[in-house]
């Protein structure tokens, strides 16, 4: 007969809804009937009924908690708010009924009282069946980071360096699986019978039997359900759930294909690294630095593209600057006064074909982040160019058909960071210059010419 | 009459295509209610909005400048289109075994479920009618018709096994140009200014130079589909005219004109302030736009300026219309900021039916009138510091056959017909990995055996490089999401660095 009592416990969720209902009400008449105190008798009604059958939610609560292995960490708070809504719904039905000693207590202490822990009781419980996050599941992530909550990233990393050393059913499948699948196909919440937190629970498959068919993903139930449609009812994910990606896919294809072995390595199966570059991390910046400064005003933007300058962010969700004087062939050292605005923010730098000359570089030094600049067709010589030197994330200048002296080249060799130069048709062309061998830094002097091949 | 009729019909035909029966059953439903809410809501709006002195709205100007989804790894795109599809087993498909069956006959197998353009009954199979070496340090193959190339082999990325499943020019053009081949849908350069803009206020975005002739499918490849007709190519000429309809008429000095453009547009800001339809805006910075062009077009179409070892390394042909001038011309387009440039050289159909188009003599002239002015393109870019932010990309609209043309049953001279299995292409420029080969094709250059890439995936490559993810990247048309991959395309991450 054991079984009555699992049975019972099993009762839980639908008995819990009874004192919600009853509780609610009996509060909403509360205050309807707060001045004219004309229906006591109703509203004592509601709580007898209310305490009631929150003693029987409390009762098959307890028997659900201690027959189906619910962790106490998990349970307590619902638990012991629980007996506490019991409580204070228990005392308000006996101050309604004028027993001597709860006549005193105040029935508006008591009725804020239920309200709060009755709702944090029905959360709480609501958060053992559909999970902690589900409500916060569905808000967007702005919204969540505004709320202070932690915005996980959907998609896991791989190390482009170490991927190869590791299993690939723990350190890709899984992972994959966790993010995707885990949620509804776990020990407290098991969808159709499936478990797919570990290795068993994937190989003994669902109700429906086993979902892996090694060395045949096309027959493979999982990989049926997840190149379903997404409309369709078996689809998997489900279609409010996110979805899988592409490259997701693939790999959870090969793994099966190969036999869904549990231990062995992504090298010892032999898989290209190929397969996994979308689960690298994306590099962002490219060669420009990797830091986000606060986005730039408007109206510090609008204020550099009401002079001519071409002003963008290097992509659209980046606060670094690109800017280019490419529409402005009059732009001069004095107009340059103007970059000064966004010296934290401008990497890259296009003042080439414009009039500037050497007392740019007053100017240049302060653009802090400044990794690309052109200064191409234009008359610097190059007197003064070592300012530049402290910019630590100056990768590349561009002096084609420029000016610059052989003084000025040589100054070029000590900066730090530089990796390429393009001197291209230098007007200075008297002497040549000697470059050492021991320089990091690319020079590119360009002149390559075609012979007359006739062969 | 006949061209006033013409362009009714073609009036009528634009229209037709913005009311499709997605249209027809959506306003069924909600015409009539629409179009009396529409009246009420029209008399709420009041007064009519300012306009900042500059702008970079792209209500105002269609072209201004946005920036790219994700970081681009190049600024600009020169694709230089060989119409006619050269032969990939004359220039970078090295097959010796071919050479083995030179004149026999082709086995029947290679043959069955096969459709040719030309081919009829057995043909012979052809060796390649060239010789190779490997070149460079990378030690890849190339054509002794190409002695420029080896200087500029280790910079490109060859794609050996492109597929396309159209194997008639026309089609097979507009598939590798706008993603589609039938008509109506937007070009390369189209979707590329119209995700971008472009950075030089005083040229267009998206330029087509031509040599030899116009492309089999006709303007349509840098036309702009569905998208607003500020995107389609602009064709500028090395020959005449830089731009057609561009100069003033005679006896129109340029103070004048000057004079003509702002009364008229007055007039026009007359209308916007009255009615706020910012079309107009629009239409005053096209006359604006093209009032500059009158100067700046002329001026970057100009290469006599150029010193002459440049014009020396291109082997320019001043004052005519060549394909050296028009590589030369790409570059200082792109140094101008220009955002897309597109070289058609005509002439690359080599079947063998005439001395034109024989393997041994039309092609070999191709050959030689393309390979200096390609590797002196790739050259001057990378000694200006624009290589790496440039993508070149490099090839036809479809392959060859390893067999022997024989159209009529006749045997001409050696020439090849159109194959869409199996063909070679090049990218070189920003992010693309120097030196890279991927993609194989079998012992006879048939059918590619690994690492085979269709057209969608090329574009979708095109499109990453600049910032795009050719999936997020669409247009609404017809009541829908249209992209230039359409349903496919894959980046093809194994030539990128």
């Amino acid at each position: 007969m054991e079984f009555l009592i699992d049975l019972l416990g099993r009762f839980h969720p639908l008995i819990v809804h009874l004192p919600i209902g009853f509780l609610f009400l009996g509060l909403m008449m509360m205050v309807y009937d707060r001045k004219e105190n004309k229906h006591r008798k109703v509203i004592r009604f509601a709580f007898f009924w209310g305490t009631f059958s929150t003693l029987g939610a409390a009762l098959t609560g307890t028997v659900l908690y201690l027959r189906e292995g619910y962790a106490w960490e998990d349970v307590q708070g619902h638990l012991i708010l629980g007996i506490l809504t019991f409580v204070f719904s228990f005392l308000l039905y006996l101050q309604l009924k004028e027993f001597t000693p709860f006549k005193k207590l105040s029935p508006k202490f008591l009725g804020y009282g239920l309200v709060f822990v009755l709702t944090i009781t029905g959360h709480l419980g609501g958060n053992l069946t559909h999970g902690k996050h589900h409500l916060t599941d569905p808000l967007p992530p702005e919204l969540k980071s505004a709320l202070g909550m932690e915005v996980v990233s959907r998609n896991f990393v791989l190390s482009p360096e170490t991927h190869q050393e590791l299993p690939l059913y723990s350190g890709v499948i899984q992972p994959i699986l966790d993010q995707k699948c885990v949620s509804c196909h776990n020990p407290k919440k098991t969808k159709g019978e499936l478990l797919m937190h570990n290795y068993n629970g994937i190989m003994d498959g669902g109700e429906e039997g086993p979902i892996i068919l090694a060395l045949n993903a096309k027959n493979s139930e999982i990989l049926k359900r997840i190149h379903l449609p997404r409309d369709e009812k078996k689809h998997m994910p489900p279609k409010s759930k996110t979805q899988l990606t592409k490259a997701e896919i693939k790999v959870i294809e090969q793994w099966v294909t190969l036999g869904a072995p549990e231990k062995k390595t992504v090298a010892e199966l032999g898989l290209s690294s190929q397969l996994f570059t979308s689960f690298f991390p994306k590099d962002e910046t490219g060669i420009y630095p990797d830091i986000a400064p606060k986005p730039l005003g408007n109206n510090f933007i609008d204020s550099l593209k009401a002079t001519g300058l071409q002003v963008a962010p290097i992509y659209k969700t980046s606060s670094l600057l690109k800017v280019s004087a490419i529409n402005i062939p009059a732009f001069d050292d004095h107009d340059a006064m103007v970059l000064l605005q966004a010296k934290d923010h401008i990497v890259d730098l296009d003042l080439g074909q414009t009039q500037i000359t050497n007392a740019i570089f007053e100017v240049l030094q302060e653009l802090n982040n400044l990794t690309v600049l052109k200064l191409d067709y234009t008359q610097v010589t190059g007197k003064g160019i070592q300012k530049l030197k402290s910019l630590s994330h100056l990768k590349e200048i561009n002096l084609v058909m420029s000016a610059l002296s052989n003084s000025g080249v040589e100054d070029l060799f000590s900066f730090p960071t530089l990796e390429k130069v393009y001197l291209f048709g230098l007007l200075d062309t008297t002497e040549i210059v000697e470059f050492p061998d021991t320089l990091k830094t690319v020079f590119e002097l360009g002149n390559y010419q075609l012979n007359d091949t006739s062969d | 009459m006949d061209k006033i009729r013409k362009l009714l019909a073609e009036q009528r035909s634009i229209e037709a295509q913005f009311n499709s029966r997605r249209h027809f059953i959506k306003d069924c439903t909600l015409g009539l209610g629409g179009l009396a809410l529409g009246s009420f809501l029209n008399s709420c709006t009041s007064g009519s909005p300012k306009i900042p002195a500059y702008t970079t709205d792209r209500s105002l100007n269609p072209m201004s400048p946005l920036p790219a989804p994700f970081l681009p790894k190049v600024k600009s795109v020169i694709y230089l289109h060989m119409v006619g599809a050269p032969s990939q087993l004359e220039l970078f498909d090295y097959k010796p075994e071919l050479a083995k069956l030179h004149n026999k006959a082709c086995p029947t197998s290679l043959l069955d479920s096969k459709k040719f353009a030309f081919i009829q009954g057995i043909p012979n199979m052809l060796g390649p009618q060239a010789t190779f070496k490997r070149e460079g340090e990378t030690g890849n193959w190339v054509s002794n018709h190409l002695p420029h190339f080896k200087k500029i082999v280790d910079e490109v990325a060859f794609l050996k096994a492109v597929h396309t499943d159209q194997f008639n020019h026309g089609p097979a053009q507009m598939l590798m140009h706008t993603g589609s081949p039938r008509n109506g849908r937007p070009s390369l350069g189209s979707w590329v200014t119209y995700g971008l803009g472009s950075d030089n206020n005083n040229l267009p975005g998206f330029v087509v130079l031509t040599s030899g002739g116009t492309p089999d499918a006709g303007k349509s490849v840098w036309g702009s589909g569905f998208l607003p007709s500020v995107y389609q190519g602009v064709q500028c000429r090395s020959k005449g005219d830089p731009v057609l309809y561009l100069k003033d008429p005679k006896g129109m000095p340029r103070d004048l004109k000057k004079k003509v453009l702002e009364s008229i547009n007055d007039i026009n800001f007359k209308e916007y302030e009255k009615f706020g339809d910012p079309e107009v805006l629009t239409r005053i910075n096209q006359y604006e736009m093209a009032y500059r062009m009158q100067v700046s077009v002329p001026e970057v179409m100009d290469i006599d300026k150029e010193p002459e070892t440049i014009k020396q390394m291109y082997g320019v042909k001043p004052g005519k219309e060549s394909f050296a001038n028009n590589c030369l011309l790409a570059r200082k387009m792109v140094e101008q900021g220009v955002r897309f440039v597109q070289l058609y050289d005509w002439g690359w159909d080599s079947h063998g039916a005439s001395p034109d188009g024989a393997l041994n003599t039309g092609f070999v002239r191709k050959c030689k009138e393309t390979d200096r002015p390609i590797a002196a393109l790739i050259l001057d870019l990378k000694q200006r510091g624009l290589l790496d932010e440039t993508l070149i990309v490099w090839g036809g609209e479809f392959g060859r056959t390893p067999m022997w043309e024989n159209r009529l049953g006749i045997q001409n001279a050696p020439g090849r017909d159109h194959q869409g299995d199996a063909f070679t292409m090049w990218m070189a420029g920003g992010g693309i990995k120097k030196g890279a080969v991927h993609g194989k094709t079998d012992e006879i250059g048939y059918s590619g055996i690994e690492g085979r890439v269709s057209v969608h995936d090329i574009q979708a490559t095109i499109l990453h490089q600049l910032g795009f993810d050719h999936e997020q990247f669409t247009y609404n048309f017809q009541g829908r999401p249209f992209r230039l991959t359409d349903v496919s395309g894959r980046v093809i991450d194994e030539i990128l660095t």
